[in-house]
């Protein structure tokens, strides 16, 4: 007998455009340095672990720090960084241009704690991208996404399947590390997209997840390096400390925003926390970092208070193993 | 106006709400500042105001929201 669950969570996907050649075929996280607490815990029976590439992607060798120059740039140099004017019109979105929000936005909750991530060219802040998506219907709209290969990003289910914007996206803009008008690693557009039938056909809120293929020439994730993932039983997960970054659609266009916390809530579709979050977060990554390794064990798609993440069950996480392999 | 209860907040930008109609046992979804406006106490509400469970009206919904509203089977926790 076939669970409901898996068959929810048959993998769809969805092929467009010429220019796609993919082919059918813990700890809090330190925006500022890369400290590790030592924890030596493992992993208990029945966690599944996928390692990400979290190595640096020059040939080694270390910086001198001298005031005033620019890090960011040189360790992104002749990486096809881009410094593109923000249009106005991206910062904008119908009649939500002029909004002026007030102190404490719907998912932000409590305290906004939430920090402006401003080494983006760093591990993991460079992982995680800005996404620009242009719906069926025209519509634009906003996620963030994370890389797991060198052409797969991880993000929600209704950031490339929209039941209210026609189906399946049109096209991403996939930006890594996006700050403002700087983008250090340059950008890529993906026109093919993967997704659940639980999300795609049911609708299921609890079955919110997909991913982007980018283009065989547009690697980008070999650049950036990318999370591990891992499907982690309750007991790991109860009371986990974990860490969500993400450009919030309150703040400046193209700008990441880091919250950490506790999950709250672990159920067996979903993760539950109190870390601020805002629209635009959708698809971020919700990560365990912990002896020096970061995976991700949540994919955040919900707000509201608490705010939630499609949690990477065994099921998800097998998908996710075979869209990293198609965008290897 | 009709009533709803926001039983999700899609955390895309624009957000996108799932809401609970009065009188309908399923749910539908929104696309907020495209759609509709959302009602709270007589007053159009903002995205930084809305909260989980809040009761709202539904206003200003545009013809082709109204033509294609997408209805949902409620979000029940065995689903979770």
């Amino acid at each position: 007998m076939v669970d409901d669950y898996e068959e929810d969570d048959n993998a769809v996907e969805f092929e467009a455009g010429e220019e796609e050649e993919g082919g059918m075929s813990s700890d809090y996280e330190s925006v500022s340095s890369e400290s590790d607490d030592g924890d030596d815990g493992n992993d208990v029976d029945g966690d599944l672990v996928e390692n990400g590439f979290e190595m640096e992607t020059h040939g080694g060798g270390t910086l001198e720090s001298v005031p005033g120059f620019m890090e960011d740039y040189a360790l992104t140099e002749g990486f096809g960084s881009e410094v593109v004017p923000i249009d106005p019109l991206w910062n904008s979105l119908p009649r939500s241009c002029d909004l002026e929000f007030g102190d404490t936005p719907e998912s932000v909750c409590d305290r906004d704690d939430r920090v402006h991530v401003t080494a983006v060219t760093r591990i993991p802040w460079r992982y995680i991208c800005q996404l620009r998506i242009t719906r069926k219907d025209g519509g634009g709209s906003r996620c963030t996404g994370w890389f797991i290969s060198p052409r797969t990003v991880m993000t929600a289910g209704h950031c490339v399947y929209s039941h209210t914007g026609g189906g399946w996206v049109k096209k991403i803009e996939v930006i890594p590390g996006m700050n403002g008008a700087f983008r250090p690693f340059g950008s890529a557009v993906g026109t093919s997209f993967r997704s659940v039938k639980g999300w795609t056909k049911s609708k299921k809120v609890t079955h919110d997840y997909g991913c982007i293929i980018l283009p065989k020439s547009k690697p980008l994730g070999k650049k950036t390096g990318w999370f591990g993932f891992a499907a982690l039983s309750t007991s790991s997960l109860r009371n986990l400390l974990v860490n969500n970054s993400g450009y919030a659609g309150d703040k400046a266009f193209g700008t990441q925003w880091f919250n950490a916390g506790r999950l709250t809530k672990v159920t067996s579709r979903r993760l539950e926390y109190m870390l601020d979050t805002f629209g635009g977060h959708s698809g971020s990554p919700t990560w365990r970092y912990r002896n020096g390794k970061r995976h991700a064990v949540g994919v955040h798609a919900y707000g509201g208070c608490p705010n939630k993440s499609t949690r990477i069950n065994s099921e998800v996480f097998k998908n996710m193993k075979n869209w990293k392999a198609r965008g290897a | 106006m009709p009533t709803a209860i926001i039983s999700e907040i899609m955390e895309s930008w624009p957000l996108g709400l799932r809401l609970r109609v009065h009188g309908q046992s399923d749910d539908i979804l929104v696309d907020l500042t495209e759609d509709c406006r959302i009602v709270h106490a007589g007053r159009s509400m903002e995205p930084g105001e809305l909260r989980c469970g809040m009761r709202v009206e539904i206003a200003d919904v545009r013809e082709r929201t109204l033509n294609s509203l997408d209805v949902l089977a409620p979000a029940r926790e065995s689903d979770m």
